[in-house]
């Protein structure tokens, strides 16, 4: 079965140089849209679902679905309240998804720092041989 | 390296999002709101210069404070609660009312004019609007450049000038709420 839209391929974390670089990386987070809704979170108190649809661009459900994950991981709290008589939630990140995500950006830094020496190392002991 | 451009294209949507966020709008009520203060204060000047002191007095605090609810209910209406980013803005326009506060002391010390003091707060006032735009909304830019072309107006010419340049800075601010409010009915369809 091919993988959904945004999850990582199965097998695929081998195709990255270094397999200790990967320590960090949260399984949870490795998904483009709960990854931006991490990150959208950490830099404010508080999101609405319809805020985080259009700073996305995701659908109703697809957004719903990833939030939800979230919220049963622990990463976000939820709170719901009326704004001119209309239901609002508001999304928060908690300590729980600020540590997740501190430590699965750490990771991607390390991944990215990796990434850019091993092309460089090849082509230096290319160099070297010709 | 399929792995790698993946991370790259995820982190490029999650880029995309962070740049929409930061696009940096202040309410178009605010714009309207410090249209017809100003406008009307700056009339004041030459159509009733006794009572320029008196209205500032209530319309610098009063409006910052309108301001202040108006910027918390429309960030909550927009779907953003960000309470380090509503006390910067408040931090800055502060500045603004206290260096505004201070710089009526020469006056009352008798070594500067009401004239003097209008003049000085127009120049303020542009540089708190420049620096506003340069550091978040871009609208505030032009603001800030009217304000400081209507400094130059005021202090170079002669006659009453103050009502020309107060309807003139009044009108740029309207402008610039129209334009506010027509980018934000756009991204909301």
């Amino acid at each position: 079965m091919p993988p959904k839209r945004g999850e990582p391929p199965v097998g695929a974390a081998e195709a990255i140089p270094g397999r200790e670089v990967l320590d960090g990386l949260d399984k949870l987070l490795e998904h483009r849209v709960r990854l931006a809704i991490a990150v959208l979170l950490s830099r404010a108190d508080a999101l609405s679902f319809s805020r985080l649809r259009e700073l996305l661009g995701e659908t109703d459900g697809n957004l719903g679905a990833n939030l939800r994950r979230l919220e049963d991981a622990g990463y976000l709290a939820v709170t719901k309240e009326f704004l001119d008589r209309k239901p609002i939630s508001w999304y928060a990140l908690t300590a729980a998804g600020r540590a997740a995500l501190a430590s699965h950006v750490r990771a991607l830094e390390r991944i990215t720092r990796a990434a850019a020496v091993a092309p460089a190392r090849s082509e230096h002991s290319t160099g070297g041989d010709a | 390296m399929p792995e790698m451009s993946r991370i790259e294209e995820d982190l490029g949507y999650v880029r995309a999002a962070v740049a929409r966020m930061d696009r940096s709008r202040s309410p178009a009520a605010i714009y309207f709101l410090w249209a017809a203060i100003v406008a009307a204060g700056f009339s004041l000047v030459d159509l009733a210069p006794r009572m320029v002191g008196l209205y500032w007095l209530v319309a610098g605090p009063g409006g910052f404070a309108l301001s202040v609810w108006l910027g918390w209910r429309a960030s909550r209406r927009a779907g953003e609660m960000d309470r380090a980013e509503g006390r910067r803005h408040m931090l800055h326009w502060f500045g603004l009312l206290a260096a505004g506060c201070l710089a009526v002391v020469p006056v009352v010390a008798g070594q500067a004019s009401w004239y003097g003091f209008a003049a000085t707060m127009v120049l303020l006032t542009a540089l708190a609007y420049w620096l506003a735009g340069v550091h978040g909304d871009r609208t505030m830019l032009v603001v800030g450049a009217l304000l400081g072309a209507g400094y130059g107006v005021i202090v170079l010419l002669p006659g009453p000038v103050w009502t020309i340049t107060g309807i003139l800075i009044g009108a740029a601010m309207a402008a610039a709420g129209w334009s506010a409010w027509r980018q934000r009915a756009a991204e909301a369809r």
